[in-house]
């Protein structure tokens, strides 16, 4: 059978092949091709891999169906063309290795990227293949052999991999640093819990405190029932305040005007308030509020809120750490010192100077009672 | 008894103490921090001593607890918190839950005394949680 003959059943490429016009190239009509050249032909068509042949001086190219899906819109018209024609575009590149397989040196290459024109555009694309040297008879170098494959939809998938790897790495990495924050959180809500229950705890061991003790000073029950309604508000406006700040700090101006708002109109100009901003804790505030309250109930009823003409001095300094606070009545009746002493003393001069680690004096001198409150402003 | 108090929240020591005296006891001195009633135990030597876990120091009741325990004073803890106490009370007889009522610390001051003049029949009241230790030396 002729190599024609054989050719023509070789698929689209295999026809196009003998039905081309070879007298017009340096190859000649396909009756004189040398049998070196019949025989490469047959080892492409038979080659179940993409594989084209480059022959004689134009290098013009043949190749068999398997390549076509590589070749875009330049099939069919680069069959019979020559090869430099055909990728001019990557010419450049790839002429190293061509000049090398015709010098007798083959080459081979995995995942060359290679900028080609196809379909109307330049396209990133990415080959392996091997030039391997053709022979004819003499052992002269005629032409080349090339077995391609098309990496690009490889290595576009393992970069779109790559970088959903990368995105995931990210996500996980985000996720522990969420994890830890969140962690974290609870950790400090589990603290911030501990701490709120312990202060609940002490605040009902303060109010069964206030009950009982209050209870040993007056005797008619509904006095008492008044008395300890109102020492518990002062610890409600204190803890008011204490909500306020939103931590565990309040500010004094807002613990005094809180505990006074109930008994006393802030804007009636009769407590006269001064003293720089500062902060207490818990502790120190609640001290605070439940002072300022006895001794604003004290002066309203027997002091000098009790006339239109008396007057209230409250004001604070802080030193050194040492904060003093001073309640000082004025143009109210003539003091006379209490019979005996109650739970409002107690608080004034053995419970609140505790909070500050310091010294609470409580002077009933005949023009006007006055408290003087020393201590540190924090532990 | 000669009672030491060792609690950071004056209006609490000073129900206390109402309590104590009214119960026929001596308050020899009253602290609401460690080094405070480390003295008080070195100068008033007390015959029996509350003690708070919780003070304004941090939770140094124990350490006190522990002076206590080396020197044979009998006290107890009184906590916002039991589970704080570590295990084997380290040699309290009990501890004393806040907030506790009059009743309660009636009841436990009397329980109290009789144990330090050595009555071992007296039977602890409900307020009183007794260390278990303290039944192996009863």
């Amino acid at each position: 059978m002729s190599c024609v003959e054989r050719w023509r059943d070789r698929g689209e490429t295999g026809r196009q092949l003998v039905d081309y016009d070879w007298s017009a190239t340096s190859l000649g009509e396909i009756a004189a091709w040398p049998s070196s050249l019949i025989h490469a032909v047959d080892v492409m068509f038979d080659s179940p891999i993409p594989m084209w042949l480059a022959w004689g001086p134009g290098l013009n190219l043949l190749y068999n169906d398997h390549y076509i899906p590589l070749l875009h819109d330049k099939h069919p018209d680069a069959l019979g063309a020559r090869l430099g024609d055909v990728w001019s575009e990557v010419w450049d590149v790839v002429t190293p290795l061509i000049k090398g397989a015709l010098a007798g040196s083959g080459t081979h290459q995995s995942y060359l990227p290679l900028v080609v024109h196809r379909d109307g555009r330049d396209e990133q694309a990415y080959f392996s293949f091997t030039y391997t040297p053709l022979r004819d008879l003499d052992g002269k170098i005629k032409g080349i052999v090339c077995s391609v494959f098309e990496d690009t939809d490889r290595v576009l998938a393992e970069r779109d991999r790559d970088a959903n790897n990368r995105e995931l790495t990210h996500s996980l990495d985000a996720a522990a640093v969420e994890l830890a924050a969140q962690k974290a959180a609870i950790e400090h809500q589990v603290v911030v819990e501990r701490e709120l229950a312990h202060r609940l705890k002490n605040s009902f061991a303060m109010m069964s405190a206030i009950v009982t003790q209050s209870a040993l000073y007056i005797e008619k029950s509904s006095d008492l029932a008044v008395a300890v309604n109102a020492r518990l508000q002062a610890l409600s406006a204190a803890q008011d305040a204490l909500i306020a700040s939103g931590q565990d700090a309040m500010d004094l101006h807002s613990v005094i005007e809180n505990t006074l708002a109930p008994h006393i109109n802030p804007k009636s100009g009769i407590i006269e308030i001064t003293g720089p901003k500062i902060k207490l804790d818990a502790r120190r505030g609640m001290g605070v509020a439940l002072a300022v309250y006895e001794l604003a109930t004290n002066a309203l009823k027997h002091g000098a809120l009790s006339t239109a003409t008396g007057k209230v001095a409250l004001s604070w300094q802080v030193d050194a750490q040492i904060v003093g606070l001073r309640w000082q009545e004025i143009g109210g009746p003539p003091v006379e010192a209490p019979q005996r002493i109650g739970f409002g003393t107690q608080l004034l001069t053995r419970i609140v100077p505790v909070y500050f680690d310091g010294q609470g004096m409580l002077d009933h001198s005949e023009s006007g009672v006055t408290y003087q409150l020393e201590g540190r402003i924090s532990s | 008894m000669k009672v030491l108090i060792v609690e950071d929240e004056a209006l609490l020591a000073l129900e206390l103490e109402y309590e104590v005296e009214a119960a026929g006891h001596q308050v020899i001195a009253h602290a609401a921090s460690k080094s405070v009633a480390l003295a008080a135990i070195d100068n008033n030597k007390p015959d029996f001593a509350f003690v708070d876990i919780q003070l304004i120091d941090g939770p140094t009741g124990v350490d006190i607890g522990r002076r206590l325990a080396d020197l044979d004073i009998p006290f107890v803890f009184v906590s916002g918190n039991l589970k704080r106490i570590p295990e084997g009370f380290v040699g309290a007889i009990g501890a004393i839950e806040k907030p506790y009522t009059v009743n309660g610390i009636q009841n436990a001051l009397k329980f109290l005394d009789d144990y330090v003049k050595g009555n071992e029949a007296a039977l602890p009241p409900p307020s009183l949680v007794l260390s278990s230790d303290w039944f192996g030396h009863a």
